[in-house]
């Protein structure tokens, strides 16, 4: 059985990873690492820096007990702390230069070829689209880069014509353009969806209440570092290429460094695309599920800010701990591997939905609320080990 | 003039009190920015937390900025405490906000994100307006209103849910920034007399180490079906680097106060197997919720007929739309 392990403040839960039914533990030996992991790592808080440093000492401890030859890590702590908290630029460069450093602390400790790769960089906001006249429900993505419009009005497609900082599809446009079918999809569109451009971000509802102190940037490319030879040029061609170095029985590190500015990457990090039909793929679910999987956005049926707010579907029926997994998203990269396959990170709900290792760990966080540390467990690969 | 909205009853003038949300105006208490929210979208009920209010439906969240507390440990410093260029009101008035809830199938509004009493106008308002169209009004509140706003609160709220953190004068002086806990007191009593009322209380370990007991015991004595939240805390503000409460230490207190208090709830983490509801009288597991995260939560499923247990047929606190 796939599961969801959770350990609060010292207590430890086990449940079903697709109804969120608790589960018993007893007889289950390869829950040992996962209860030891959980409890001996207690998570510092999304806005504690201390989080860098607890991602490589909790993978190590992963590596050490289980070894396995896939091993992804994230790190979100620069992401989260510069969107959401006012650092200067200098601890900004600070945090970078230590997410770089742990990582390959964490590589050349467990004995990875690394391959580093940033969502890209941020940028203060410039301008804010001024959305006050919209009379539908307005509904924007955590990064305030897209926003969509439900039970629009008349009067909300002339209006957003006019909008400055943003260029706007219909529906229909948008179902077209990205062949949408899936009914999971298409009941949570919008009537509008809104892409704010690179210098301009959305006023959100449904976040903190704040804008955000950064945003991504929307470049057409990002950074990846690695010592290993013809990296992929696009987010798109990696989950090739990595698959393609296992095959070759090669221990391999893929690193997620979120946010670490372009010129904060090691010298000699080269550029891959990160846009395709006009979306950029700078964080989140669509860069994850981009790289992690291959696939655009709309394959996992995941229309990533498109939550419905009329189908009153918020709280989620099906993987209630796993925030943004769907049915649909097939083959991700940790998945029922011939190999072993961990993970470990601070990007909370998006990290092990992405991955889906044999062991997938990472903190529990909605909003800044910390709630403990979670591990997703491929219960049924292990108990044939 | 002074403020009659709570008990720090502040004198007004051009300049607003301690909460800064008020001002005086031509002999009248005049709200600033009216109808301006920090917030608002539809969100399970049971996440605001209400138990046994609408279970398993959905309501507008919103609220504004500002407070008249100053709790240690507010989770929500961002946005009632901290002076903040980054918070960013949106207008909607009363019209636009029911036409919301009504877009979005909500049952009705919850005002959550700060203290209540720094917009009543807007939030009475609001309410009379769900009330017109069938809908319904709740809200959170530390209780540290005047009684006369106390009873329009418990006229207008067809729930409220109260943060009562301690018995202790001092520690409410100390950790909150309010002269004292007996308005709360009084104020509880009021709201249990006249509209459903649930109170939460964040577990901090002064409170748990010296009078949780007794904070039981005084709701026990109100009513002991009071519906009583036992809340994980993550230490947030000026107590970010405190450590959590044990989890031993959290049950411990639900094992021990829910054979007094038999709607008695431990959460605010995910996973917590502490939030489904139990018959009293004939043990009945009568409705299923889940936690998926601090302040996240649903109902699975709920058994109840119009409020009543349906195998013994008792009578279980609460608002319900089938009652």
């Amino acid at each position: 059985m796939l599961e969801i392990m959770l350990d609060v403040n010292g207590w430890q839960g086990l449940f079903d990873f697709t109804n969120g039914e608790e589960l018993p533990m007893e007889g289950k030996p390869y829950l040992d690492l996962a209860k030891k992991i959980t409890a001996e790592h207690p998570y510092p808080g999304d806005l504690n820096p201390d989080t860098v440093k607890w991602t490589t000492d909790t993978a190590l401890d992963v590596c050490r007990e289980y070894d396995p030859q896939l091993m992804l890590l994230s790190y979100a702590t620069a992401d989260i702390m510069r969107i959401n908290s006012k650092i200067d630029e200098t601890e900004a460069k600070r945090i970078s230069a230590e997410v770089i450093s742990e990582a390959m602390r964490f590589a050349k400790t467990a004995g990875y070829e690394p391959i580093i790769i940033s969502t890209g960089s941020l940028r203060p906001i410039d301008k804010l689209v001024v959305t006050e006249d919209i009379e539908g429900y307005f509904h924007v993505s955590a990064d305030a880069y897209l926003g969509g419009v439900f039970g629009a009005t008349e009067k909300d497609f002339e209006t957003v014509k006019n909008l400055e900082g943003v260029r706007t599809e219909t529906r229909q446009e948008f179902i077209d353009k990205y062949n949408i079918t899936g009914d999971y999809a298409l009941e949570r569109m919008p009537d509008i969806v809104l892409y704010a451009d690179d210098d301009y971000a959305l006023t959100n509802t449904g976040g903190r209440g704040t804008t955000l102190e950064m945003i991504h940037r929307k470049t057409a490319s990002t950074k990846i570092f690695s010592e290993i030879p013809d990296l992929p040029d696009d987010i798109f061609e990696f989950r090739t290429f990595v698959d393609g170095l296992l095959a070759q029985g090669r221990r391999i590190a893929v690193i997620i460094a979120e946010s670490v500015d372009d010129e904060d990457m090691p010298e000699g990090s080269k550029d891959i695309k990160r846009i395709r039909d006009g979306i950029c793929y700078a964080e989140g679910v669509p860069f994850y599920y981009a790289l992690l999987n291959g696939k655009p956005f709309n394959a996992p049926d995941m229309p990533f800010i498109f939550h419905n707010p009329f189908l009153k579907k918020f709280f989620r029926d099906r993987y209630p701990y796993s925030y943004v997994k769907t049915d649909s998203y097939q083959d991700p990269i940790g998945f029922n591997r011939d190999f072993k396959t961990a993970s470990m990170g601070t990007r909370s709900g998006i990290f092990h939905s992405a991955c889906m290792c044999d062991y997938s760990f990472e903190c529990h966080c909605r909003g800044l609320a910390e709630s403990g540390v979670l591990a997703f467990i491929n219960g049924d690969k292990l108990a044939k080990d | 003039m002074k403020c009659n909205f709570c008990e720090w009853r502040c004198e007004l003038s051009e300049k607003p009190g301690i909460c800064g949300r008020y001002i005086e105006q031509d002999g009248r208490i005049v709200e600033r920015e009216p109808f301006d929210w920090i917030d608002f979208y539809p969100y399970t009920i049971e996440s605001m937390p209400f138990y046994h209010a609408l279970s398993g439906e959905y309501v507008v969240q919103t609220g504004t900025v500002s407070c008249n507390a100053r709790c240690s440990y507010c989770i929500n410093s961002h946005l009632a405490i901290e002076e903040n260029e980054k918070r960013l009101l949106k207008h909607k008035d009363a019209e636009q906000l029911v036409k919301m809830v009504k877009q979005t199938g909500s049952a009705g509004v919850v005002f959550a994100l700060n203290e209540v009493t720094c917009f009543l106008p807007s939030a009475i308002a609001v309410a009379d307006l769900l009330h017109e169209e069938g809908l319904y009004a709740g809200c959170l509140t530390n209780g540290f209103q005047t009684e006369e706003t106390a009873n329009l609160l418990a006229e207008k709220m067809d729930f409220i849910n109260v943060s009562l953190k301690s018995l202790s004068n001092e520690f409410y002086k100390k950790d909150l920034g309010l002269p004292g806990v007996d308005p709360v007191l009084r104020n509880i009593k009021i709201f249990n007399e006249k509209t459903h009322l649930e109170i939460v209380t964040p577990l901090v370990h002064e409170v748990v180490d010296n009078e949780i007991y007794d904070i039981a015991d005084f709701i026990c004595s109100v009513n002991p079906e009071i519906v009583w939240h036992l809340f994980r805390l993550m230490p947030n503000h000026e107590r970010s680097d405190e450590r959590d409460m044990t989890h031993e230490e959290m049950l411990k207190i639900y094992e021990t106060v829910i054979k007094k208090l038999p709607f008695t709830y431990l959460g605010n983490f995910a996973g917590s197997l502490w939030v489904d509801t139990y018959c009293p009288d004939c043990g009945e597991l009568i409705v299923k919720r889940i936690c998926t995260g601090a302040w996240l939560g649903g109902t699975v499923y709920s058994l109840l007929e119009k409020g009543c247990c349906p195998k013994c047929g008792r009578k279980i606190p609460g608002v319900y739309m089938d009652a």
